[in-house]
């Protein structure tokens, strides 16, 4: 038997390539896919972010509850408003260790 | 610019039309099928492509064909285990009977050769069908088979032995 007959070459079917591109093109579509919802994820959390949107002063609500809890005799630790966001530093044992408690707008809704 | 070493999508389907026939006709006589073949030959570029980050442009070849062997050997796992539950039994005779018609005595001798072939331990099929079909180097043999060239040389040397006992002595053609 002839060398060239026990290992005959043959012809792969036809497309490969276009078959090859069309597998390439299919696995970078869901990367695109990720990337457009992390942008509209991040679009969503810019708009819920956004300054204006709710009338409501953090601080003065953090105060105004400070105030009912002096009524009540207790211990009120110092408010501090950062934007849409609110601080109470909270009192501890220990002077070197500092704690904050922090608010955010949607939070406290 | 481009850099030199990194496989680009261009490169890629460079390399992919220049091996697509030998990774073809190597996973061809693992699996005896051109579809699975065909299939097979794609997820081993697929493999490639996904790991090219990695591949040194030295190894990528040897890499094609260890990655195409590997998927050949487990899909013909699963078509072992299908053909044992009689699953894949009218795929395979749809096979023989369109060599048949095709021509009786040309089929009687490719299914003498497949049988042959088949017959060879794993260890030697690979590097005599590598070496007969792939274009590989024997260094580069040696490097998709993780094996020292000295060895590819004898395995090829006993397989190519254990053909000739079962369909006689091969003729090579000198042109």
């Amino acid at each position: 038997m002839k060398k060239r007959e026990v290992f005959e070459v043959l012809e792969p079917p036809p497309f490969g390539l276009e078959r090859l591109r069309a597998r390439l093109s299919s696995r970078r579509r869901p990367v695109s896919a990720l990337v457009l919802a992390g942008a509209a994820l991040g679009a969503v959390v810019v708009l819920m972010a956004s300054p204006g949107r709710s009338g409501v002063d953090l601080v003065s609500l953090a105060r105004g509850s400070a105030a009912a809890a002096m009524v009540a005799d207790v211990q009120v630790p110092e408010v501090v408003g950062l934007g849409q966001t609110g601080a109470l530093r909270v009192p501890t044992q220990n002077d070197d260790v500092v704690l904050y408690r922090v608010a955010s707008l949607d939070s406290l809704q | 610019m481009a850099d030199e070493s990194s496989l680009d999508q261009r490169r890629f389907e460079v390399l992919y039309l220049r091996l697509e026939k030998p990774v073809f006709n190597v996973v061809y006589r693992w699996l005896w099928s051109a579809d699975d073949a065909r299939d097979v030959t794609q997820e081993a570029f697929m493999k490639v492509w996904a790991a090219r980050a990695r591949v040194r442009p030295e190894t990528v070849e040897p890499l094609v064909f260890k990655s195409a062997l590997n998927l050949a050997s487990n899909r013909l796992r699963v078509k072992r285990v299908r053909r044992f539950f009689s699953l894949d039994d009218a795929a395979d005779a749809v096979d023989l009977r369109a060599d048949a018609v095709a021509n009786l005595s040309s089929a009687q001798q490719r299914l003498a050769v497949r049988r042959a072939i088949e017959a060879l331990p794993t260890k030697l099929r690979e590097v005599v069908v590598l070496c007969e079909l792939s274009g590989l180097s024997t260094s580069q043999i040696a490097e998709a088979l993780g094996i020292p060239p000295g060895t590819v040389g004898s395995r090829k040397h006993q397989a190519m032995a254990l053909l000739e006992q079962a369909l006689g002595p091969m003729v090579e053609e000198v042109s």
